[in-house]
């Protein structure tokens, strides 16, 4: 390789896309939030609520660029709704929704998992986020894992709320047999070991 | 509340193709069935089952279901051990999943 091609490769910027997976209610899209804050342009890609299915169809948000001594990295961050095996209209109502309104949104829930599995296929890394705070963990996270291990897609395990006091990442780390990157969304702990391994899994 | 239970050995489920085993498993998730799968199901058909699932929640009978792939059981033969994976798939309104299988 010549110089002047190697310092061209130094200093291009790879391009990827990175979903965020997991349960509903893990805090995906306050970490795309976070992330939007810190290297993209601040906006934010969803509403964070209590209720769960607060997001119902996936978000990209393109050109957030993190950086090392190695070069920078374009990132899209694809936040994406909570993946589930079932929807109770009922639990909605228990948040204060109308009947009505809780079966209207169990139904875009519904549209919005379909919409969370089909982007498997459109991602060149991911980040799978389980609430460090809520064990036994969703079986969810298996699956998920499982299905993009089958695609060879490199995985990222964050373990999110560890700033809460029933947060146990290293239970986290012990369930899914993976290194995992105790994070808070909330408070920015952790990301920048988040944003490290992302760079790692780019290959860079 | 009658609990009803059903086996699926290896030997059913082998000829299927993923979208019958999810039309198999709804089918029975409908009738209130619990369902214990010999060997499981992989991730792929996990997924599928849960797209198909979503398309079937109707918001009133049937709202999905709940999944647990247990540690695999150490089987010990006279001549052979090895390892038997199950998936217990069980009607969501099932909350006793876990306690089940201890």
């Amino acid at each position: 390789m010549s110089i002047l091609s190697r310092l061209f490769a130094r200093s291009r910027k790879a391009r990827i896309t990175i979903g965020i997976l997991g349960a509903p209610n893990a805090g995906k899209t306050t970490l795309a939030n976070r992330i939007s804050n810190e290297c993209g342009n601040g906006e934010p890609l969803g509403v964070v609520s209590p209720v769960p299915h607060e997001t119902r169809d996936c978000k990209a948000l393109e050109h957030c660029v993190i950086s090392d001594h190695n070069g920078s990295l374009d990132l899209t961050i694809v936040d994406t709704p909570g993946i589930t095996t079932s929807i109770d209209y009922r639990e909605f109502q228990q948040h204060g929704l109308s009947r009505q309104e809780s079966i209207q949104r169990a139904k875009e829930a519904t549209r919005g998992v379909i919409k969370a599995i089909q982007s498997l296929d459109k991602m060149d890394a991911a980040i799978v986020v389980v609430d460090a705070a809520r064990a036994p963990f969703d079986q969810i996270n298996w699956t998920v894992i499982g299905n993009l291990e089958a695609r060879k897609i490199p995985i990222i395990v964050a373990a999110n709320k560890s700033d809460l006091a029933d947060a146990d990442p290293e239970l986290v780390k012990e369930t899914f047999q993976s290194d995992i990157i105790p994070i808070s969304a909330k408070n920015g702990s952790g990301m920048n070991e988040l944003y490290g391994s992302i760079l790692s899994v780019s290959g860079m | 509340m009658d609990l009803h239970i059903n086996f699926v050995t290896e030997k059913t489920t082998r000829k299927m193709n993923s979208t019958q085993k999810c039309d198999f498993i709804i089918s029975r998730l409908k009738t209130d069935c619990v369902l214990v799968f010999e060997g499981g199901l992989n991730p792929e058909e996990e997924a599928a089952l849960i797209e198909e699932t979503m398309i079937q929640i109707d918001h009133q009978e049937f709202l999905g279901y709940k999944i647990l792939n247990p540690t695999p059981l150490r089987m010990s033969g006279l001549f052979s051990r090895k390892n038997l994976k199950m998936t217990v798939i069980a009607p969501h309104n099932y909350d006793h999943l876990s306690i089940a299988l201890v």
